[in-house]
């Protein structure tokens, strides 16, 4: 992400930054349905797609170019980065679909009714666990673009706002 | 038209992974309620016809009455609370457990005198 940050624009960062948070609050509201309610659990994450789509495509040429590098000469830190959004990704697939798959409220709103699978719902809590925890190591190895970022396009512009709003000495 | 391929490639991978998935859990058959009709194991599945009326059974549903499903039961403040302190406080361990090594690390290292 070090390399992902430096190469990326000023509003792309921005955008980046403001798009991750979003996300980072969806999953927390989706992480518990029993207070959001099943429908509202089920809308936000099929809305999620499309975040996490953007998400991807702001990321798109760090991926290509670490693809493409994979097997030759990269730093440990990027190579397991690496693997760990594919994880990332190849569990957020799986609680998708086995969301999808024992939806009670968006599919059944469609004219949609699939059969009740105990194994997918089992699979759907098991998945969402493990996308936590994949979810925290995410967080962790972005980490410093994350502070760096928070503070130059959020806390900078907040602090600047109150420094300059102060009123100036006038004694003389 | 580049945004646009690039998001189909997503999209692609997304119904391949997810169709893959499906496929291996029919296949399996992990997805097929086995009620054990041939071993002669006690049936758990709900009451039909002439049995719903019959003793111990459970009773018919009210309308209107609140169905607690995977909407879940007890406190809804305390219950809200706990899973956010409980998800942000898995993603605070995860965070602290790597970064802060990382940075004890990168502070012995600009300590660090080499013995002359």
């Amino acid at each position: 992400m070090a390399n992902e940050s430096t190469k990326t624009s000023t509003p792309q960062t921005k955008t980046k930054l403001v798009l991750d948070i979003l996300i980072f609050i969806v999953f927390l509201v989706a992480m518990d349905p029993h207070t959001s309610g099943i429908a509202i659990h089920e809308w936000l994450t099929l809305a999620s797609l499309a975040a996490l789509t953007l998400h991807l495509l702001l990321s798109w040429d760090w991926i290509v170019e670490i693809t493409q590098r994979f097997f030759k000469k990269i730093g440990t830190q990027t190579r397991v980065n690496y693997v760990l959004n594919w994880l990332l990704f190849i569990f957020g697939t799986l609680v998708m679909v086995s969301g999808i798959l024992i939806s009670e409220a968006a599919l059944p709103s469609l004219g949609i009714r699939l059969p009740q699978g105990f194994f997918w719902r089992r699979l759907h809590d098991m998945s969402a666990n493990l996308v936590l925890l994949l979810l925290g190591l995410h967080t962790a190895l972005h980490w410093s673009w994350i502070v760096k970022t928070f503070d130059r396009y959020i806390l900078q512009p907040i602090v600047a706002k109150f420094s300059t709003g102060k009123p100036k000495d006038v004694s003389a | 038209m580049k945004t646009l391929g690039r998001i189909l490639i997503i999209l692609t991978a997304f119904t391949v992974l997810g169709g893959l998935m499906v496929w291996v859990g029919n296949v399996n058959g992990v997805n097929t309620p086995d009620f054990a009709r041939n071993s002669g194991e006690a049936e758990f599945r709900p009451p039909q016809g002439d049995e719903a009326g019959q003793e111990g059974s459970r009773p018919p549903r009210e309308v209107g009455e609140n169905h607690e499903g995977r909407e879940g039961r007890g406190s809804f403040g305390g219950r809200w609370v706990f899973s956010l302190i409980k998800n942000v406080g898995v993603i605070a361990v995860l965070v602290v457990a790597i970064v802060l090594p990382k940075s004890i690390i990168k502070k012995k290292r600009k300590t660090y005198v080499p013995p002359t």
